[in-house]
């Protein structure tokens, strides 16, 4: 006679909800850091081992700090618009360094050619004369070249003009407007 | 099963993770977070689904790394750990359908083959009626499988369920009494 067999009710059983399943010791603290690892988001750039030590040590607070600044450094970055105050500060930069050469190639210059009044007195008018020529001869001669300058410029440009003039008579399908993209 | 202050808790817990997360400072804190809150509910969710702890560690941070992935597109029309577990469920049954491709089974060898880890005990500490029953549960269609689990084991309502399963409420109130039944009888029978 085979044994009489027993209806089994589940929810009359509630020790059936017992875990009947296990995980090997630490595992869920592993799962974490290994979690934060594959994503990015870990506060270390290594991760060690449930009882390992770091032998280095950092000042505490360090990468909540560290998190941050890079944060910061990170979305400033994506920015595509110059600060006011950086913008401010280079051109007030440039301006004081301007300043700075001018007067410097100033001083330099009065020191090198110019001489004190008391000298000047010592000096008779005949001799600031004679000096003058000498200097009036070389202004003269650097307008003269600037104006050569000039004309040597303006000849060229007239001759590009003229060559460009000539390509678009002959290319007339090179002579469209130029359109400007806002990128 | 939940009461109504745990369920507050929860949901107070979800709007922290997210006031967090949304905060490009404090993103990390939030994920952190988390992974910390429900780790252990999506494993073993996700174990019961695989069996195998290897399988379900590898499901485990592979649903987390989606959940991170996804979770700027998350829109909060449903509860964050609804979704999670979705994600969770979905992932499961794919590394299920990728083991039987790799050992080249069909559907119900992959669960005589998750029945012998069950009978191998590897991290398996249950008693016999215990292991029977996972064994039984095994042997469940995989949407009432699931459905059992999630109703037998996690307790979550049938609201919650139709979400993750994205089926009616009526057709997951029938599959969990038919899972019911077919579980009493295996039982009963060895």
């Amino acid at each position: 006679m085979s044994p009489k067999k027993r209806n089994i009710d589940l929810s009359k059983h509630k020790e059936l909800k017992r875990n009947a399943f296990t995980v090997p010791d630490g595992y869920f603290e592993q799962l974490t850091q290994d979690i934060l690892s594959k994503t990015g988001q870990e506060h270390t750039s290594f991760i060690l081992k449930a009882g390992q030590r770091s032998p280095f040590q950092v000042p505490e607070g360090y990468f909540v700090q560290l998190e941050q600044e890079i944060l910061a450094k990170t979305t400033q970055k994506e920015t595509r618009v110059v600060p006011m105050v950086q913008r401010t500060w280079f051109q007030w930069t440039a301006v004081a360094a301007s300043l700075l050469l001018v007067t410097l190639f100033y001083f330099n210059r009065q020191n090198y050619n110019s001489l004190g009044m008391n000298e000047l007195a010592n000096i008779s008018e005949s001799e600031i004369l004679e000096y003058l020529n000498p200097n009036q001869t070389f202004f003269e001669e650097y307008i003269w070249s600037h104006e050569s300058a000039d004309a040597i410029l303006n000849e060229m440009i007239e001759e590009e003009l003229s060559a460009h003039a000539e390509v678009l008579s002959r290319h007339t399908e090179l002579n469209y407007e130029f359109e400007y993209f806002d990128y | 099963m939940l009461t109504v202050s745990n369920a507050k808790q929860e949901i107070l817990q979800e709007e922290e993770i997210l006031r967090l997360y949304k905060n490009e400072l404090t993103r990390q804190e939030g994920f952190r977070y988390l992974v910390k809150s429900y780790q252990e509910r999506i494993y073993w969710h996700v174990r019961k689904i695989v069996i195998n702890h290897e399988d379900a560690d590898d499901v485990t941070q592979e649903t987390f790394i989606k959940v991170f992935k996804n979770l700027d597109g998350f829109n909060g029309t449903s509860k964050l750990f609804t979704w999670m577990y979705r994600i969770a469920t979905n992932e499961a049954l794919t590394h299920l359908k990728k083991n039987k491709k790799h050992l080249g089974l069909d559907i119900d060898d992959v669960y005589v083959h998750l029945s012998e880890f069950i009978t191998q005990g590897k991290n398996i500490s249950g008693e016999e009626i215990e292991l029977k029953l996972q064994k039984a549960i095994l042997k469940l269609p995989h949407k009432q499988r699931l459905v059992f689990n999630m109703k037998y084991f996690d307790h979550l309502k049938y609201e919650e369920m139709a979400e993750i399963t994205e089926t009616s409420i009526g057709s997951l109130k029938a599959s969990y009494h038919l899972a019911v039944k077919k579980i009493e009888r295996e039982l009963t029978e060895d």
